[in-house]
This record gives structure tokens, C-alpha cells and sequence, in this order.
């Protein structure tokens, strides 16, 4: 979807299609859930923090205005605020993690062919990186966001997002046994 | 998030094909959502959207409803206040000028060109009742002396002539509104005769150019004095002492 049509959705939808509003859900959900669900674990509590992040747009979508914050970005804050109100609420949180546990049984036959141990690896070289570390991942590869956006969204730098995403690449790469010899060139 | 950055996410890499490989085939089975969650949440979210979309049309209708009915009670309330208002503000600017111009033209001096407003006014209010009426007229001629003393103290002959025209004048209004009632008239006499005296004594003093007003007021003064008397008119012009010593003053012209 180019930004032009984006911008067009969400003028229609400040104007109350609903419809329209669909249409900008179908863009944006999958991002935004993968982000939401790298955060909190369980699949239900993604689905249910997704849904709230949408819901809140629409309430605070009559207050949007286009200049210079892009619609992706200023869903992401919604969704990063959220999820922080979430984590901070519900203690018992699983965070990345915590996501090792979750069973691929859950997911679609491709899924299961995908070996269980290798996932939990890679969820569990993701639990060992640090909060900023783990944030940056998940906007970045998992939200789809540019280093831009994501520094916009955490409030840092465009360059430290892009340092902490180098240490983080570097320590999955150790945690996974990954050729450690290749350089990062994300970014 | 358009489509060129959903395909820019999906090329994202960490520069490392294996690492890339891992990563993504752990968001495929653990971070995104099932075609079951995805459909679930688009059928609540458009819902709300539409709620949303209504209770907002809903309010701003209520609201415009409300705006118009407010709008409309101003309109009568603030018309009630204008119009009100406005005649409230008329009436109190005519009564500040009414208010204002009265001082003005009370407080005018006989070389004022106010004066002859000011005779007007005072005259114009007098009591209808004919003793007090009578009374009244007794106090405006003393206040035309008191007017011409004042000019003749400020070296003003045409404040002095204004005056005492207006004094002469005030004395044909007295005789004419004491109806020839005799305790009327025998009290504007006494009031004339002390005038007289004290025109005397004005004119004693008066600059050169007030002396004919003067003279001509004391004469009308005694004139009026002999015709209230049923004596004969005076002839001589006013001089000598006032203590009525000598024959100018005897018949009792002076009233006292």
C-alpha cells in the first residue's frame, strides 16, 4: 500500500468508514502483532493487546494528524505504550523469552514441521539479550520498522538503535552457534 | 508499512542467511497471528470502528442540536438584554445630558451664553401654588441681584445688564402671578425695597458701563415699589443712604 492510498484510508476512516479502517488493519495487523506477541508470550494475550492497540487508534484516530509522524510510526507508539501497560500490569509476563515454552502445536502444519528445539533455541537466545536489545529486535524484525521509526518510536538516536541492533545480531548469532566470522550488515 | 517496507521486512536481514532463516521461521511459528486470530480481530475491530463511527455522527449531531438551541436562547436571552440594554443605556445618556446640561445651565453666569437658558429653567419650575409660587418669585429676585453683584464684582457690564434685564423681567412675572392678593404683594414690596438699596449700593461701585443697567433696574424696581403702593411712581434716581434719612426714601418705597 503506498502512502498515498494510506493516507486516503485513514482520512476515510477519521471520517467514520469503518471499512476503510479494515483495510488499514489488514496493512498493519500482522507487524504489529508479531511486535505485540515478542512482548508478551502467550498468543491469546497478542491477540487480545492487538486488538486493543487497533481499538485505541480508532479512539484516538479524530486527533491524528499526518504531519510528520507516520501513520505506521504512531501505531507502533500505540502498540509499544500498550504493551508496556501490559507488562507492568501482569507481572507473570513471558516476554521473548518466555515464548520458548509455548507450544508450536498451536500453529499450522508448516509450523509443525519446523523443528521444536530450534525454536526454543532461538527464543531463548532472544530472552538473553538485553530490554533495549530485545525492543529493537522486535521493531525491527519483527514490526518491519526502519531504523528511523524505531529510534522515533523508543526515543533514542537513529545511530544507537543501530548499535544496539549490531550487539544484538552479534549475541544471537553466539547464543545460536551461528558462523560468528560473518559481519552484520543490517540496517 | 506500505507495501514496498512490508516487502522490506520481509528482506530485512541480519546479514547472516542462517541467522535470517531462524529468525523467521520462529516469527512464522511463534509471532504471527493465525488466519482464525486474524479474522477474529478484524471482524472486532471494524465493529468498533462502526460503533465508534456512529456514537461519533450521534454526538455531533446531539452537539449541533444543542449548539442550536443554545444559540437560540442567546439570541433571545441577548436580545431581551440588548434591547433593554440599549434603552436602558438611552435613558441613562439622555438623563447624564439632561443631568449635565441642568449643572451646566444652573451653574451659568449672566455673560454665559447658558444665562438666558438658565432664566428659562428656573422660571419654568416655579410652584403652581400662588403663595409659594409668590415666595418663589421673591427668592428668583434675589438671586438677579445676587447674579448682578457678582458680574459687577467681576468687572462684567453686559453680566450686569443681563442680569438685571432678567431681574426687571422677574419682576413683571411677581406682580402678575400675586394676582393682586394684597399679603403677596406687600411682601414683594418689602423684597423690592431692599433691592433697591442694594442696587444703590451697587451702583455705587459698578464699572462705568453697568452704572445705566443699574440705574434703569432701580428705577423699575421703584416704579413697581410705587405701583404696589398705589402711591406715585418714583422720579428721582436712586442715591443717598439706605437708612431712608431724607425724602428720596420716605413713603416707604424701601418697604422697610
Amino acid at each position: 500500500m503506498d502512502g498515498e492510498t494510506l493516507d486516503r484510508l485513514v482520512t476515510q476512516a477519521q471520517e467514520g468508514d469503518s471499512e476503510a479502517f479494515g483495510l488499514i488493519f489488514d496493512e498493519f495487523h500482522g507487524a504489529i502483532f508479531r511486535f505485540v506477541a515478542s512482548r508478551v508470550g502467550r498468543p491469546s494475550d497478542a491477540e487480545d493487546l492487538t486488538q486493543l492497540v487497533f481499538v485505541k487508534a480508532i479512539e484516538a484516530l479524530p486527533r491524528y494528524e499526518a504531519r510528520g509522524v507516520p501513520f505506521g510510526g504512531w501505531l507502533f507508539r500505540l502498540a509499544r505504550n500498550t504493551t508496556i501497560d501490559y507488562i507492568r500490569t501482569h507481572r507473570e509476563h513471558t516476554d521473548l523469552a518466555d515464548v520458548a515454552g509455548r507450544a508450536t502445536e498451536d500453529r499450522g502444519p508448516e509450523s509443525i514441521t519446523i523443528l521444536r528445539t530450534d525454536l526454543d533455541a532461538v527464543a531463548g537466545a532472544l530472552g538473553r539479550l538485553t530490554p533495549d536489545q530485545r525492543e529493537v529486535i522486535g521493531l525491527r524484525f519483527f514490526g518491519g520498522l526502519s531504523p528511523k521509526e524505531a529510534a522515533e518510536i523508543m526515543g533514542r538516536h537513529e545511530g544507537t538503535i543501530r548499535g544496539l541492533q549490531f550487539r544484538a545480531i552479534e549475541s544471537l548469532r553466539r547464543s545460536l552457534g551461528v558462523n560468528t566470522e560473518d559481519k552484520t550488515e543490517a540496517g | 508499512m506500505n507495501e514496498e517496507r512490508h516487502a522490506d521486512f520481509e528482506l530485512i536481514g541480519t546479514g547472516d542467511d542462517e541467522l535470517d532463516w531462524r529468525l523467521h521461521a520462529y516469527i512464522a511459528a511463534r509471532l504471527s497471528p493465525t488466519e482464525d486470530a486474524s479474522r477474529r480481530m478484524r471482524r472486532a475491530v471494524v465493529a468498533r470502528a462502526a460503533d465508534a463511527a456512529a456514537i461519533r455522527a450521534f454526538e455531533a449531531e446531539r452537539l449541533a442540536l444543542q449548539e442550536g438551541r443554545r444559540l437560540q436562547a442567546q439570541r433571545g436571552l441577548s436580545g431581551f438584554l440588548r434591547l433593554y440594554t440599549r434603552r436602558g443605556a438611552a435613558a441613562f445618556l439622555a438623563g447624564s445630558m439632561i443631568f449635565g446640561s441642568s449643572v451646566a445651565v444652573l451653574a451659568a453666569t449672566p455673560s454665559s451664553p447658558l444665562y438666558g437658558a438658565r432664566i428659562w429653567l428656573e422660571t419654568s419650575f416655579l410652584p403652581t401654588q400662588a403663595d409659594a409660587r409668590a415666595a418663589a418669585h421673591v427668592t428668583l429676585l434675589e438671586v438677579r441681584v445676587e447674579d448682578a453683584e457678582h458680574a459687577a464684582g467681576g468687572g462684567d457690564p453686559s453680566g450686569v445688564a443681563a442680569a438685571l434685564a432678567a431681574y426687571r423681567a422677574e419682576i413683571d412675572a411677581a406682580i402678575r402671578d400675586a394676582d393682586g392678593d394684597p399679603a403677596r404683594l406687600a411682601a414683594l414690596r418689602d423684597a423690592l425695597g431692599v433691592h433697591v438699596l442694594l442696587l444703590e449700593q451697587l451702583e455705587a461701585s459698578a464699572p462705568a458701563a453697568a452704572q445705566n443697567a443699574i440705574h434703569a433696574a432701580i428705577n423699575d424696581s421703584r416704579k413697581a415699589t410705587n405701583g404696589l403702593d398705589g402711591s406715585k411712581p418714583a422720579v428721582t434716581p436712586a442715591a443717598g443712604p439706605p437708612d431712608g434719612e431724607g425724602g428720596q426714601n420716605a413713603g416707604g418705597q424701601q418697604g422697610r
